[in-house]
């Protein structure tokens, strides 16, 4: 998690001096920041070493064991429905959850900002066709859309994320064109232009860095609702073919037993992670988001 | 000296002719700017008087064509720099004219700084741009140029970022981005509006200063005609989008010939009346832009206005006596 790791050295600065005027400034971050860090951390680590770290196959089942409850069997968190060892495959499904979940806002960031700066800073016939475009492809039901783009390119990591990510473009086009009209209309903006600087650097060296915080804060909170978004095509099958698993489709491995009340944790454990995970990034994403609104005030 | 004169008077730097600009606005169109016309010879000081509201700003921006677009309901008119007409200029000509040849400063330096670059950087982007610098030359010459306006220890400073500096020091800042690439005229638009009336005095004698050193022109903007007062050769007074009175300095202080400047003269509080003296206003508020205006736009709030003055506009002229002391009014001062 980089945006973390430069986060938590300028906050870690001011946080033991409470007592002095100056931290009323910047509040420090208590544990409501740092716990969700953390587990943000943990899932991430989990992700990215899950091929070298001790686990037992995602994929493979342990007949001996079908349905095992959590810490039986020599299973951590237990087996699902058909035997396979669920911590192992909560952490392979980390890939694809944070895979999706990243990535797809990443491109959103990248393809909803320009958009929404571009229509930010030229308002008029420019605007008027980006936001245009933007408000038909937030009218247009997102889960139909997804349903198409991965009925129609088929069933893979990549082609769920491209489909996230398409949904994801109009929501950061709209908050990056709001954030780049707060700062067009600042002076620095119009002094850069009447000192002879191109369309390009200014909005490079003076929209961008001024408008990127809030763009960047709300990136976080959608990383969550992304999450959400490939659990909830996995549960209709619509992510990663089986056997790989996600956590969507761990959750919906496990909804008969749920139902029936005799292994509902194949179900809940995976709910759960999902939970913390998508809460830790929204609590995350508000922390940062109020850091840079009381900075904005500052400046 | 007499023949550098004449001379720049054959060739004014700046020739603005019949400036229209109108902005859209929720309510229609608002005539911010309605055929304003003046000439700058090198090296000379305008200052631009009005209360706030009467264009000046508009005017200040549409020269460098910094307006933007869409906000335009109409524009007309010429702005002549060295007899090249910035309003028919595309983009990227403009371009190279804006910072290099006729440079801006703003009235808040709060918010003319990027608050997220060093003010160093800030600083060399235009002299990269334009004089084509290196990185290390434009550093450099970015102390140099700190040094010169004042600011103690550019060295360091170079690198601080605006919210470390106070108000009167970004505005040196602001001005030296300004000086930075050698501009022949400078729009000083309010730039001590939002500071301290001690700090005013120092920056307004450092672009006196560095005016006479370059040899560069100035229009400074101003809504107060004791900032303009000492510091420049002509004033142009405005008022709802046109230029009211134009003359030479002293003129138009000894003898303002329309009422509006007069009462603005009246209305200057004075050491040499007793304390507690009332301080003249000048009753009633600028007309709204927003609608075509019939007759003198001051009348409704001209002492001597009668109905010639409200039906009838005075074109600016000047009387046989004084051809530089240009006026508009029908029942002169």
């Amino acid at each position: 998690m980089p945006d973390l790791a430069t986060v938590a050295p300028a906050s870690g600065a001011p946080a033991p001096d409470a007592s002095l005027p100056t931290a009323g400034r910047r509040r420090a971050l208590g544990l409501s920041f740092w716990a969700p860090a953390a587990w943000i951390a943990l899932v991430a680590f989990g992700a990215a070493f899950a091929a070298v770290l001790p686990l037992k196959s995602p994929t493979r089942s342990d007949f001996a064991h079908i349905a095992a409850v959590p810490g039986t069997g020599g299973h951590l968190l237990g087996t699902d429905e058909i035997g396979r060892d669920i911590l192992s495959r909560l952490v392979y499904g980390a890939r694809v959850s944070l895979t999706v979940g990243l990535v797809a806002v990443a491109v959103g960031l990248v393809v909803g900002g320009a958009i929404g700066l571009l229509a930010g800073y030229h308002r008029g016939k420019t605007e008027t066709v980006l936001m245009g475009i933007v408000d038909v492809m937030l009218a247009f039901p997102a889960l139909v859309l997804v349903i198409a783009v991965t009925a129609f390119l088929g069933q893979s990591l990549r082609n769920v994320t491209v489909a996230v990510a398409i949904v994801a473009v109009p929501a950061f086009a709209r908050v990056a064109r709001s954030a780049t009209i707060s700062c067009v209309h600042r002076d620095f903006v119009t002094a850069a232009r009447g000192m002879g600087a191109t369309t390009w650097r200014v909005l490079r060296r003076e929209v961008l860095p001024n408008a990127v915080l809030p763009v960047a804060a709300f990136a976080l909170v959608v990383v969550g609702v992304a999450i959400i978004a490939e659990g909830g095509l996995a549960f209709l099958g619509l992510s990663v073919p089986p056997p790989h698993p996600s956590w969507g489709s761990m959750i919906y491995g496990g909804k008969n037993k749920l139902a029936d009340g005799t292994a509902p944790f194949i179900s809940l454990i995976p709910a759960g992670v999902m939970f913390l995970t998508v809460l830790s990034f929204n609590v995350v994403g508000d922390h940062l988001r109020s850091r840079f609104d009381t900075r904005a005030g500052v400046l | 000296m007499t023949l550098l004169a004449q001379t720049a008077l054959a060739t004014p730097l700046l020739d603005v002719r019949d400036l229209v600009v109108h902005l859209r606005a929720p309510g229609g169109t608002v005539r911010a700017v309605d055929g304003v016309s003046f000439r700058l010879a090198p090296g000379e000081v305008l200052g631009l008087v009005g209360e706030s509201g009467s264009g000046k700003t508009v005017m200040a921006r549409a020269l460098l064509g910094l307006t933007p677009r869409h906000a335009i309901a109409r524009a007309s008119g010429e702005v002549l720099f060295l007899g090249r007409d910035l309003r028919a200029l595309g983009e990227r000509a403009l371009r190279d004219v804006r910072g290099r040849e006729v440079a801006m400063v703003f009235q808040d330096p709060m918010t003319a700084l990027n608050p997220v670059m060093t003010i160093g950087a800030q600083l060399a982007e235009p002299m990269r741009h334009h004089l084509g610098l290196g990185r290390r030359e434009a550093r450099t010459r970015a102390i140099e140029l700190l040094e010169r306006v004042g600011i103690p220890s550019p060295q360091r400073r170079v690198s601080d970022y605006p919210h470390h500096l106070s108000g009167g020091m970004r505005q040196r800042v602001v001005l030296a981005i300004a000086l930075s690439c050698g501009p022949k005229l400078l729009i000083a638009d309010e730039p001590t509006t939002a500071l301290d009336v001690t700090v005013q005095a120092q920056i307004l004698d450092l672009i006196g200063d560095l005016q006479h050193e370059q040899q560069m022109a100035v229009v400074l903007i101003s809504h107060d005609l004791e900032v303009v007062g000492g510091r420049a050769d002509r004033i142009a007074v405005m008022y709802a989008g046109r230029i009211v009175e134009q003359a030479a300095a002293r003129a138009v202080f000894d003898a303002p010939r329309m009422p509006y400047t007069e009462a603005l003269l009246r209305s200057v509080p004075r050491l040499d009346q007793p304390s507690h003296t009332r301080l003249e206003a000048i009753p009633g508020r600028p007309p709204g832009l927003d609608a075509a205006l019939v007759g003198c736009r001051f009348a409704p709030r001209c002492p001597r206005a009668d109905d010639r003055c409200r039906s009838e506009e005075p074109a600016l002229g000047a009387d046989d006596a004084a051809p530089d002391h240009l006026y508009r009014c029908w029942y002169p001062v």
